[in-house]
């Protein structure tokens, strides 16, 4: 069960790019586990993580927005600007940083973890199509920004 | 001399096409052509004038102005190729992607940029302490922890008591004897607080006990000093005592204890001491003649009354008390 811990964690880096807050969250969706590992069904084990893990880390930014502490605020700027990409990982990162949060967190529960949209819906409490929606949108402004690169590029 | 010539006409011609050319000179510009027919017949050739639409050429991106009636927001182009991507189009639809990609470049081309935005994990990123996530052992509340004690340590009583019990020869009294005063214990659940400090006030105290007194009361002076006596072995053996958990216990002391059983009557059954943690529980038999044991039912009694996570004083509280009530109420 602990392998899960990666899946988690990169999960929650992707997303906020702070190490040490993504471990804390990762220790405390484990802690929230054992607390509760009667109620929870062996079979939702993983969708149980990495729900409490993105409540976790939404309350986070919420915080840390409120308290206007932009070293933890997700929507950071990019490292990298339009002439510096080296290659497509680092324009990828790009664009995802310019996501808003609910669209990186969707379309990572999709991609890394290749949960179906009833899943993504589930662990983000958001309606199916909501997801769908967030997911095209993501996909479209993905598209466009590394359309734009590959232009200039 | 007409104004058109060779050199300007043209200019007089565009403003006839465009309708801007006044009626004299439109009539004018008549004229020079007429008288210029060469000019005529080369510019003012209708097929060269009109100009007609290459039907060969066709707008391939329809589906960019069409929406998607479930994603509105969505052009139909886009539905269809992220749509294709997510792998979630009906067969018709999905047909249709396919054949766009196969007739329109343009949308290849999008379709291969929204390849590009499948994200992949990088795997060489892990969670490191994952020994820290491992389940910690449950942390009993002070309450549980207490219970959890008091009902290990019953049972652990309980079952050293009955090896005890179950251990001929083990400490055990035969008649004539006398039990040794570290075996012998008194347990008077009015006194636990009242520690005795010599063996004199212990006697003192015994011959009254407050709890007893109204029996003493109908009994006469000789049946109170018979009685007395006979309780002398746990009454009056109260020497150098440690209050402990209600229970008055009685190092050996041989010089006191021969002090203590000079009144003593003989035992006159085997008795073993149920010794219960160190601590030895004994009751002076039935037939006056002696101490015994509460006996097995007796003890499994109490215990039974007092559940597990009941106060073990309690539970100790009662056995004694039972034991103490036998000693005092005999016939």
């Amino acid at each position: 069960m602990e392998e899960l811990s990666d899946n988690v964690y990169r999960f929650i880096l992707s997303n906020i790019r702070d190490e040490e807050l993504a471990r804390d969250i990762v220790q405390d969706a484990y802690e929230r586990l054992w607390m509760n590992c009667k109620k929870v069904d062996a079979k939702k084990v993983r969708s149980y993580l990495f729900t409490t893990a993105h409540n976790r880390m939404i309350d986070m930014i919420r915080k840390a927005k409120h308290e206007q502490k932009a070293d933890v605020t997700p929507e950071v700027a990019s490292p990298y600007h339009d002439d510096q990409y080296s290659d497509l990982s680092e324009v990828l990162e790009s664009a995802l940083s310019e996501l808003n949060e609910t669209q990186r967190s969707v379309l990572l529960l999709r991609d890394y973890e290749g949960y179906a949209y009833k899943e993504i819906a589930e662990i983000t409490e958001l309606s199916e199509s909501q997801v769908k929606v967030y997911i095209y949108r993501a996909r479209l402004a993905m598209k466009e920004k590394i359309g734009s690169i590959e232009a200039i590029v | 001399m007409s104004k058109i010539n060779k050199h300007n006409y043209e200019a007089y011609l565009l403003d006839f096409m465009e309708g801007t050319l006044s009626k004299e000179d439109a009539k004018a510009l008549e004229k020079f052509l007429k008288e210029n027919p060469q000019i005529d017949a080369d510019i003012f050739d209708s097929s060269g004038l009109s100009i007609k639409p290459d039907e060969q050429v066709n707008f391939n991106n329809k589906l960019q102005l069409q929406r998607d009636e479930s994603l509105p927001e969505f052009s139909k182009r886009d539905s269809l190729l992220i749509g294709l991507l997510e792998d979630n189009l009906n067969t018709t639809d999905r047909e249709k992607a396919k054949k766009l990609l196969a007739e329109n470049e343009s949308a290849l081309r999008d379709y291969t940029l929204y390849k590009k935005t499948k994200l992949e994990a990088d795997y060489s990123v892990t969670y490191k302490g994952k020994s820290s996530l491992k389940k910690k052992a449950p942390v009993l509340s002070l309450r549980q922890v207490s219970y959890a004690s008091v009902a290990a340590v019953l049972v652990g009583l309980l079952a050293f008591a009955l090896i005890r019990l179950n251990t001929p020869g083990n400490t055990l009294y035969q008649p004539g004897q006398i039990a040794k005063t570290s075996d012998v214990i008194h347990f008077d659940a009015e006194k636990t607080n009242k520690p005795e400090t010599n063996l004199q006030t212990a006697i003192q105290q015994s011959e009254k006990p407050e709890h007893l007194a109204s029996n003493t009361n109908r009994h006469n002076s000789g049946e109170k000093e018979s009685r007395h006596t006979e309780n002398t072995i746990t009454e009056k053996t109260q020497v150098n005592t440690i209050p402990r958990m209600g229970v008055k216990e009685l190092p050996y002391d041989e010089q006191r204890m021969s002090d203590v059983v000079m009144n003593y009557r003989e035992i006159s059954e085997p008795v073993s001491p149920l010794n219960i943690n160190n601590i030895t529980y004994v009751k002076v038999s039935q037939d006056k003649k002696g101490i015994q044991l509460p006996n097995r039912k007796e003890i499994d009694e109490t215990l039974e009354k007092y559940n597990p996570i009941k106060n073990l004083r309690e539970a100790k509280n009662e056995l004694l008390a039972t034991n103490a009530k036998s000693l005092f109420n005999r016939e």
